[in-house]
């Protein structure tokens, strides 16, 4: 006989199990596990790639994450995804991406929407609009940074638009 | 005729370890800090010309007071500069500042000078203040360190913001070098746009000093 009761009883516990199995991380541990992941050991299963070897010009747009290794001029937007620029990657391009890790060199703009970090052996020659800018003892940088928020806001709304208050590259 | 009282050239690096404290770097923070309160939070963010490199915990002290930050990281290619042999100096020096420390449309808050212009030729100087006069507006105020002492270290030395009170100096040699110290007086005559507003004597020789506009 069906009993509506009982079967209720038992989706309950077997949600209240799955509960268990697999907790809920709150915002401050899903920063923390991703803080604690180390930056230069990507896992590259989940990332495409740009090898050493590869060299590209122009426009590279992706709704996937992108490792580059290679060299790469003109403008990378991944969208909502992250962008790595290998030990060995070379970069002079307007980038927008979810989040930019900078190993290698980088000569342009970021706009990260979530966080932008240079590593201990990046090298960023250029404006970084993004709310979280986290830099490595011994890395490199040279440029502006927008930390207020109306700024990232107008940022937003005109991603591509050039800032009249940019610093000059050289 | 009264011997002249120096730091020891070791006090620089026995005092690495503390942190400065610095006076005159909170008071201007806490200036910012009371306009952003008073000005609808958000609407004011101080703008930060910091012409030394770039430091992470002096990236965090930015962070969390909403600015909007120029690393320059010119200082090295500044105390580099010669002053040419060449016919009209004035202008192939002014073209190598302007190579170093590329123009721009904002103008400035605060320019953090650090210890840089005690290490940069004399003769250069009115060249860079005339070239620093493109980022400022009428309150823009330049901080920096003067060295008192006659023998200090060679390079300069670098500055991580621990909080507005407190800053780290390290020197990163341990060569000596003669310069002829910096005075109010001088600063006041290299930066004819600026006045030399306030400074703090602190340990080991260093005085922490502000400029602020004409």
């Amino acid at each position: 006989m069906f009993d509506i009761n009982e079967m209720k009883k038992n989706v309950s516990n077997k949600l209240n199990k799955a509960d268990k199995t697999v907790p809920h991380e709150t915002r401050e541990e899903e920063i923390a596990k991703y803080n604690s992941t180390p930056v230069n050991t990507p896992n590259s299963t989940q990332l495409a790639s740009i090898g050493p070897s590869i060299h590209f010009k122009g426009e590279l747009t992706g709704e996937e994450g992108l490792i580059i290794d290679g060299k790469v001029e003109g403008t990378i937007d991944l969208k909502g995804n992250q962008l790595i620029v290998g030990n060995n990657g070379k970069i002079k391009a307007d980038v927008y991406a979810q989040t930019i890790i900078v190993n290698g060199s980088l000569t342009g703009e970021l706009h990260g929407k979530e966080k932008v970090h240079i590593s201990k052996s990046g090298v960023v020659n250029g404006n970084i609009f993004s709310p979280r800018v986290s830099l490595e003892d011994g890395a490199k940088f040279k440029g502006s940074i927008d930390m207020s928020e109306t700024r990232h806001e107008q940022s937003k709304k005109n991603p591509s638009g050039v800032q009249d208050s940019q610093l000059k590259r050289a | 005729m009264l011997p002249k009282i120096q730091p020891a050239l070791s006090d620089y690096y026995s005092d690495n370890a503390e942190p400065l404290k610095t006076r005159l770097f909170n008071t201007i923070w806490q200036n910012y800090q009371t306009k952003q309160t008073s000005t609808n939070n958000n609407a004011y963010s101080p703008k930060i010309l910091d012409t030394g490199t770039a430091q992470p915990e002096s990236f965090n002290f930015y962070s969390e007071h909403c600015c909007y930050l120029t690393i320059a990281d010119c200082i090295h290619e500044l105390i580099q500069l010669d002053w040419p042999e060449e016919d009209n100096p004035n202008s192939v020096i002014l073209k190598k500042i302007q190579d170093i420390f590329p123009a721009t449309r904002i103008k400035y808050d605060l320019i953090l000078g650090w210890d840089s212009f005690n290490y940069i030729n004399p003769k250069i100087l009115p060249h860079l203040h005339n070239h620093l006069l493109d980022f400022c507006h009428k309150d823009t105020i330049i901080h920096g360190f003067l060295l008192t002492s006659e023998n200090y270290p060679s390079k300069p030395g670098s500055f991580k913001i621990i909080s507005a009170d407190k800053i780290q100096h390290s020197v990163s040699t341990r060569q000596e070098k003669q310069h002829t110290p910096l005075t109010p007086i001088a600063i006041n005559r290299y930066f004819p746009g600026f006045k030399y507003a306030r400074s703090v004597l602190m340990r080991s020789g260093l005085q922490e000093f502000i400029l602020t506009r004409k």
